[in-house]
C-alpha cells in the first residue's frame, strides 16, 4: 500500500508544517474536498503558506496533495464498509508488519527476559493499555515485571536503576518526553527497550533497542494493534524459550 | 483442519444459509463428527442437498470428507504439538481465521448498537482479558462515546444489573465461555430481556448460547508449570473491527 505521506522527510519542517501535516493526517477524507481557502482558513494560515507546505513535501500544489490523499483513502473506503473487503485489507496490513517485525531484536529482549534482570514496563495513556497487557502475560508466565504507568513516578524510580534492570517504554510517539529519564537510566547503564514510532531520533543515541509500531496510514492513533502484535510475538518466543527448559 | 480450505474467496461466495451451517459446525465441532447428513440437515433446518452444496463450495469431495477434517479440530486443547510451528505463523493463522470467520450481520448488529444511544456496560471477570475490555472502553472514549460504564467489580456489576432496563446494552469477554462471574451477569442481563454483545471462543459454551449477538475468536493456549495462558490478539483484532466499523458509519453519517 503506498503511503505518501509516510515516506514524507519532516527534517525542514517548522511548527507550522507539522500543523498542516497533522490536520492532513487526521483529517485526510475533509481535505480531499475542499478548497484550498478553505483549508487556509481551518488552519488559520495563508493559501500561500500551504502551497509553500505543499513544495516543501515534493508536490507540485494544492491538487497533486489531494490528489495523493484521494488514492490514499480509495484502499479505507469510507463509503460502503464492506465486511470482506475489511478483513482483506486488515490482513494485509497485518502481514505487512509482521514481515517488518525486527526477529532479531526480539530475541535479544527474549535472552535478556530469560536473564536476572528486574524488569520495568511503562507505558501511558493510549499506551496504558499496552503495557498492562505485556506486564499481567509476563507475569502469568512466572516473569516477574513491575508496571509504572505514572511518567512522575517513573522518574524517581529510574534513578535507584542499576544495570541489572531492563526498562521498557512504550509509547504511540517518537517518545521525546521520556528524553530525561531515559539519559539518567543510561547514566546507571540500564537496559532500554523503546517500542515507539519510527523517528524517535532524540532518543536513539540513548535506546539499547527498539521496535516499532508503524501506526500505519490513517488508522487513527488510537488503535493500538501493533503494539500488542509485537507484545504478543514478544510473549511467544518467550514461551517457547521457556517451556525448553 | 477444515480452517485450511477456507479463504475469503469461498467465503465470500458462501450464502446466508451456508454461512449458517459453517458457523453450526466449528461450534459443535466434536457432535458434528458423529452426525449423518440428515441429522446435520435436522440440526440446521436445511435439506441433505443444501449440506452437500455447501461441501462442494468448500471444494471438499463430499459430507464425509468434511468429517474427517473436523476429526482434528480441538481449538482449545493445547496438545502435545508434533511440528513447532513457527512463532508467526501460529499468531497469523488464528487472526485470519478469527477474521475470516466474523461475520457481517453480527458486526452490523453491534454498530447499530454503538451508534444507539443506549448504555453499555462492559464486564469481564479476569485479569488479562480486563485489559482488552479497558482497550475498548478507550477506544469509545476517544470518540466521545457516551454513556460507557466499566465494571472491575463484580459486585458491583450485578448490582448495576437489577436496575438494567431496554436502554442498556451489556457487552463482555470470556476466553472459556465459562467463566462464573460473566456468565451469571449474563444471566441477569437475560432475565432483564437485554441485548448481550459476547466475545468467546469457538467452542459450545454457556455464554455464547445465551447472548445475543456473538464474536468468536480462536486462540491457542499456552501452558507452563502453574498456570495456562491464551492470546488475547484475536480479540484485538475483532474490537478493532467492529470499531473501524463504527468509524466508517459515523464518518458516512457526518457527510449527509
Amino acid at each position: 500500500m503506498n503511503n505518501f505521506f509516510e515516506t514524507v522527510s519532516t527534517e525542514k519542517f517548522n511548527d507550522t508544517d507539522f500543523k498542516i501535516l497533522n490536520y492532513l493526517e487526521e483529517n485526510p477524507k475533509k481535505v480531499a474536498s475542499m478548497r484550498l481557502k478553505e483549508l487556509a482558513k481551518i488552519l488559520y494560515v495563508s493559501d500561500v503558506t500551504i502551497i509553500r507546505f505543499c513544495k516543501k513535501i515534493g508536490l507540485h500544489g494544492f491538487n497533486e496533495l489531494k490528489f495523493q490523499l484521494k488514492k490514499l483513502l480509495s484502499s479505507f473506503d469510507y463509503e460502503n464498509f464492506n465486511l470482506r473487503k475489511q478483513v482483506d485489507q486488515e490482513l494485509v496490513e497485518f502481514h505487512e508488519f509482521l514481515q517488518s517485525t525486527d526477529m532479531n531484536t526480539v530475541e535479544k529482549i527474549v535472552e535478556l527476559l530469560c536473564g536476572e534482570y528486574y524488569v520495568y514496563i511503562h507505558g501511558k495513556d493510549l499506551s496504558a493499555n499496552a503495557a498492562k497487557y505485556f506486564q499481567i502475560v509476563l507475569t502469568t508466565m512466572d516473569r516477574r515485571c513491575i508496571l509504572i504507568d505514572n511518567m512522575e513516578f517513573l522518574k524517581t524510580v529510574s534513578h535507584n536503576m542499576d544495570q541489572n534492570t531492563l526498562l521498557t517504554i512504550i509509547s504511540t510517539e517518537k517518545g521525546e518526553e521520556y528524553l530525561d529519564i531515559v539519559k539518567s537510566a543510561k547514566e546507571n547503564q540500564v537496559t532500554l527497550l523503546f517500542i515507539g514510532e519510527d523517528d524517535c531520533l532524540k532518543l536513539y543515541p540513548f535506546i539499547d533497542f527498539f521496535l516499532s509500531n508503524k501506526n500505519t496510514g490513517y488508522s487513527p492513533r488510537y488503535l493500538q494493534v501493533n503494539a500488542m502484535i509485537l507484545i504478543q510475538i514478544i510473549i511467544e518466543e518467550y514461551s517457547k524459550r521457556t517451556a525448553i527448559k | 483442519m477444515l480452517i485450511d480450505y477456507l479463504n475469503n474467496e469461498i467465503l465470500t461466495s458462501l450464502t446466508k444459509t451456508e454461512q449458517n451451517i459453517l458457523q453450526y459446525v466449528y461450534k459443535n465441532a466434536e457432535q458434528v463428527q458423529n452426525f449423518t447428513i440428515r441429522e446435520l440437515g435436522r440440526a440446521l433446518n436445511v435439506s441433505t442437498t443444501t449440506v452437500l452444496r455447501f461441501c462442494k463450495k468448500l471444494q471438499l469431495s463430499g459430507y464425509s470428507e468434511l468429517k474427517y477434517l473436523l476429526k482434528d479440530f480441538s481449538p482449545l486443547v493445547s496438545s502435545e504439538i508434533k511440528k513447532e510451528p513457527d512463532t508467526l505463523q501460529e499468531i497469523t493463522s488464528l487472526i485470519e481465521n478469527t477474521l475470516l470467520l466474523l461475520r457481517e450481520e453480527d458486526l452490523e448488529q453491534v454498530i447499530d448498537i454503538l451508534e444507539s444511544k443506549k448504555d453499555l456496560h462492559l464486564f469481564c471477570g479476569g485479569g488479562i482479558s480486563g485489559t482488552v475490555l479497558d482497550y475498548l472502553e478507550d477506544l469509545l472514549f476517544s470518540i466521545g462515546r457516551q454513556g460507557v460504564y466499566r465494571y472491575e467489580s463484580a459486585r458491583l456489576a450485578f448490582h448495576i444489573a437489577e436496575s438494567f432496563t431496554e436502554k442498556d446494552v451489556l457487552f463482555v469477554i470470556s476466553t472459556s465461555g465459562f467463566y462464573e462471574q460473566t456468565l451469571k451477569m449474563v444471566n441477569l442481563a437475560t432475565i432483564k430481556n437485554i441485548d448481550t454483545v459476547a466475545i468467546t471462543p469457538y467452542t459450545d459454551n454457556p455464554i455464547a448460547n445465551l447472548a445475543t449477538i456473538n464474536f468468536r475468536f480462536f486462540s491457542k493456549s499456552h501452558t507452563n508449570s502453574t498456570s495456562e495462558y491464551h492470546s488475547r490478539l484475536p480479540i484485538f483484532y475483532i474490537i478493532d473491527m467492529i470499531f473501524k466499523g463504527y468509524l466508517l458509519k459515523k464518518e458516512a453519517a457526518s457527510d449527509e
